[in-house]
């Protein structure tokens, strides 16, 4: 295999490909505390984020994505790891993980978890804001939480 | 042909199929040496020195305008320096549409125009209480000029469009459209978006009668952060400038300042001398190649690449059918692979150092008729061969087996 074939497979592994073509949580949410928009300004991406909150926790989150596997399967991923805890917690991850993203730090720290799959976007740089959309419209919707507890 | 642009010559790197000329041309060794050149010994301050190295600046810049005035048929004060296209165009609708546009006003635009030829048309109708009008492709590959012609009226005041499109490929009917102008609506002008045009066919603006037209040193083998703005001469002469500062003044005074004429009037500050060099050189360096010539190998490497996606299956072309039976050629063609988004496929072709454009080519209102988010573009120059186009087809049967 070609290093660029290498880099290819590292990208697009089973995981990956297996969240952007079946998504998990691609749907509209029927109550909705906290919404983002999100577009990718160079490309056509784009994503609606929709999240339920009860007493601090996500309790529900879903989207509508329009656009690459690799911004598809970040939302399925993130959705999976956030649903279920802290909202808090859900906001740090998308920051970290925007840094992650931005630094092309690879691989991703262990607490990720499947989110890990999407640290070899640092091998194609110009894919970074397709990895980042789902984080930066999570941590959009749920900014006034993170505002509120400083 | 590769040999004189340096991008496509570096040592120990893999072969480039760089096919992305729609969104920027690479340089040739000839533009870069003027541009090195120019900031070597062409560096004055135009237009403001009273010694020797001065004056060679201003005249070196002047001939330059006269280099490019000429390369579009254009006289020297009807070709004013701008960034590109995108400066050209927010200026016309600053400083020829804004004092003039009233409420209930009409520019008109198609559907398939460019963001650049679209925003500042938005914004100076908001301003001004104007409406921006949309006329619609007649089919997803050609322009009917009959739909165009019958949103024209007393109300419109300026009708702006793509001399070529950069999603679609094909030419719109400028002199055509100035015709119906002329019948229809003869308060208004014809402002054109001549970014992707200027590289691929000859260009008279006085044979095309329109009343303004633009277009970008980076899409013409040139340097990027130049390129100029063609504008009749009544209307340049009734325009107030675009940006003030020094150099475009007659007297200042704490009340009231005089400027001067244009198109200087129209270049406020120290210009990018060596853009406009490099600009000019550019259009020398194009002109004095067979251009018929040129355009028949850019059409032949467009319809060679279309033939290796008709093969590929399973891919949809935009803009091409109507553009073949009409016999005209094309530099560019977009497409959409079924079920693989266009960033996924540019990814792996660029894995087989295949330079493609992915996205909505900012064009989105086309995108939305076209009823696509997005979508992969080849777009050729002079430079490539059809091993270019080769490359790019074995990156897309890749980018099947990977990812559908």
């Amino acid at each position: 295999m070609s290093v660029h074939d290498t880099h290819l497979a590292a990208l697009y592994q089973a995981q990956l490909l297996d969240h952007g073509r079946n998504p998990r949580h691609a749907k509209p949410l029927a109550q909705i505390d906290r919404i983002a928009e999100c577009d990718n300004p160079l490309c056509g991406d784009r994503i609606a984020l929709g999240v339920r909150l009860s007493e601090g926790m996500v309790a529900d989150i879903g989207f509508d994505a329009q656009g690459c596997l690799i911004s598809v399967s970040a939302a399925s991923l993130l959705c999976c790891a956030v649903r279920g805890g802290s909202a808090l917690d859900a906001h740090a991850l998308c920051v970290r993980a925007l840094e992650l993203v931005a630094a092309r730090v690879e691989p991703w720290p262990p607490e990720f978890g499947e989110l890990a799959a999407l640290a070899p976007v640092a091998r194609f740089p110009a894919r970074r804001r397709c990895a980042s959309l789902a984080f930066s419209a999570l941590a959009a919707a749920l900014g006034g939480e993170a505002a509120a507890a400083r | 042909m590769r040999a004189q642009f340096p991008l496509l010559c570096v040592p120990d790197e893999p072969r480039l199929a760089y096919l992305d000329s729609a969104a920027t041309t690479l340089r040739p060794r000839e533009v870069i040496e003027a541009i090195a050149s120019a900031h070597a010994h062409e560096l004055g301050s135009v237009r403001r020195g009273a010694y020797n190295l001065a004056r060679r600046a201003d005249d070196a810049y002047e001939q330059a305008r006269a280099a490019v005035a000429g390369f579009i048929g254009a006289r020297s004060d009807e070709l004013v320096f701008v960034r590109g296209t995108t400066e050209a165009i927010n200026l016309v609708a600053e400083c020829w549409a804004r004092p003039r546009l009233q409420p209930g006003d009409e520019v008109v635009v198609t559907e398939l125009e460019h963001h650049s030829n679209l925003l500042p048309w938005q914004r100076v109708a908001s301003q001004t209480g104007a409406h921006v009008v949309s006329v619609p492709l007649d089919a997803a590959d050609g322009f009917g000029l009959s739909a165009l012609a019958a949103r024209l009226g007393p109300r419109t005041r300026v009708v702006a469009c793509a001399h070529v499109s950069n999603v679609l490929g094909f030419a719109l009917p400028i002199a055509a459209i100035a015709d119906e102008l002329r019948a229809r609506a003869p308060q208004a002008v014809l402002v054109v978006d001549g970014a992707q045009s200027v590289a691929h066919m000859p260009v008279d603006v006085g044979a095309l009668g329109c009343d303004f037209y633009a277009f970008s040193g980076h899409k013409l083998y040139g340097p990027s952060g130049i390129g100029a703005l063609f504008g009749k001469r009544e209307h340049l002469a009734s325009m107030p400038p675009y940006q003030l500062g020094g150099g475009m003044v007659g007297r200042v005074a704490t009340e009231h300042t005089r400027f001067i004429d244009a198109p200087h009037r129209f270049e406020a500050g120290t210009p990018n001398v060596a853009g406009a060099l490099g600009l000019a050189t550019a259009v020398q360096w194009l002109a004095a190649r067979d251009r018929a010539s040129i355009a028949a190998h850019e059409g032949a490497l467009i319809e060679r690449a279309a033939a290796g996606l008709h093969t590929l299956g399973g891919v949809r072309m935009f803009g091409r059918e109507g553009r073949v039976a009409r016999g005209e050629p094309c530099a560019l063609l977009s497409f959409a692979v079924d079920g693989i988004h266009p960033h996924d496929v540019a990814s792996v072709l660029d894995t087989h150092g295949v330079a493609v454009r992915a996205g909505h080519l900012c064009a989105q209102p086309l995108m939305a008729r076209l009823g696509v988010p997005a979508v992969l573009r080849v777009s050729v120059g002079l430079y490539n061969d059809a091993d270019d186009i080769d490359a790019l087809v074995v990156g897309l049967e890749h980018a099947r087996g990977l990812l559908s």
